[in-house]
């Protein structure tokens, strides 16, 4: 248990290190803090939890794999999401081609932090348990328009929402531009505003 | 008044640049969001859709257990690929080994008859 709690203040790097001189909890605490991240991107290009899972899993096992050939020349979390990146894109072509139902196998082969505060300066108002029921409303039909906003304008609001994500990754996942981004994330907000005033 | 506050609301843009905290290009616009009712509705529109993707992205709950198995298991095949093929190999010299040694008496019986 200490042991954990020792690993769980290290580095990447230090935990790698450690996973190569052969332990495995190492391995785990690197797992425990970057499967979220991995979840999170996948879903957002691929808006399913199914291949979401699937892809997180995927890519944990090419990680665990390969780490102890990883020389560390980039950072861990900028090689975790090229992973998590080829592997989504993978399956995003395949499920287009194919439908959604079908597998890509781990072994095919591959294709090819600015922390962004979200918190918002707003005086704190209290919600009355009808403004409560109201907001959990609203966010449903958030979730039903956001089904239905075109594709890059739902990637690009979900990929904004990955813990720690910085618009550079964002941009670097998506193939786009900084700028770009920013205005796509915009649009992309008021468009689905727009279609819920419509409702 | 309302005509007025309209003509003077800032654009969606900027509000989106409030919301991601980018205030210092504009001091003014949170003061304006605090009196405006429209633009302050709108932000927490916005703030409200970052909620709702945000909990949607949240990932089962079993996942890092399912990861680590995973990774586990894809170790054990590969130990026991490994082992097996050293098992294979270890066998088919059990095999040859008699029969490269005839062999050779074969070829050594032919040389000394010579």
């Amino acid at each position: 248990m200490d042991e954990e709690q020792d690993l769980k203040e290290k580095t990447d790097a230090e935990l790698i290190q450690l996973f190569v001189s052969g332990s495995s909890v190492a391995f785990e605490v690197l797992v425990a803090r970057h499967h979220r991240r991995a979840y999170q991107i996948a879903y957002g290009i691929l808006n399913s939890i199914e291949d979401a899972e699937e892809v997180a899993q995927d890519a944990f096992i090419r990680i665990h794999r390969a780490l102890p050939g990883f020389r560390g020349d980039a950072e861990f979390t900028t090689w975790m999401y090229r992973i998590v990146q080829n592997l989504a894109r993978n399956k995003y072509r395949w499920n287009k081609v194919r439908g959604s139902q079908l597998n890509v196998s781990i072994d095919s082969p591959y294709e090819n932090d600015d922390d962004a505060n979200r918190k918002m300066d707003l005086p704190d108002r209290k919600s009355s348990p009808s403004e409560e029921v109201s907001t959990a409303e609203m966010k449903k039909m958030m979730s039903e328009e956001l089904e239905k906003l075109p594709e890059h304008y739902r990637q690009v609001l979900m990929l904004r929402n990955v813990d720690n994500l910085s618009y550079e990754m964002i941009a670097e996942l998506l193939d786009c531009k900084l700028g770009t981004i920013k205005s796509r994330i915009s649009r992309a907000r008021e468009e689905l505003r727009q279609r819920l005033e419509r409702l | 008044m309302k005509e007025k506050q309209k003509l003077t609301c800032p654009s969606t843009e900027d509000l989106n640049a409030f919301l991601e905290n980018d205030k210092e290009g504009n001091p003014s616009l949170l003061t304006h969001i605090h009196e405006c009712d429209r633009c302050r509705r709108i932000v927490e529109i916005y703030h409200l859709m970052d909620e709702c993707v945000y909990e949607q992205m949240e990932p089962p709950k079993d996942l890092m257990k399912k990861i680590i198995r995973l990774c586990e298991d894809d170790t054990r095949v590969k130990v026991v690929e490994n082992t097996s093929s050293k098992k294979k190999i270890c066998g088919a010299m059990i095999f040859l080994a008699p029969i490269v040694l005839i062999i050779l008496m074969i070829i050594l019986f032919f040389i000394i008859r010579k």
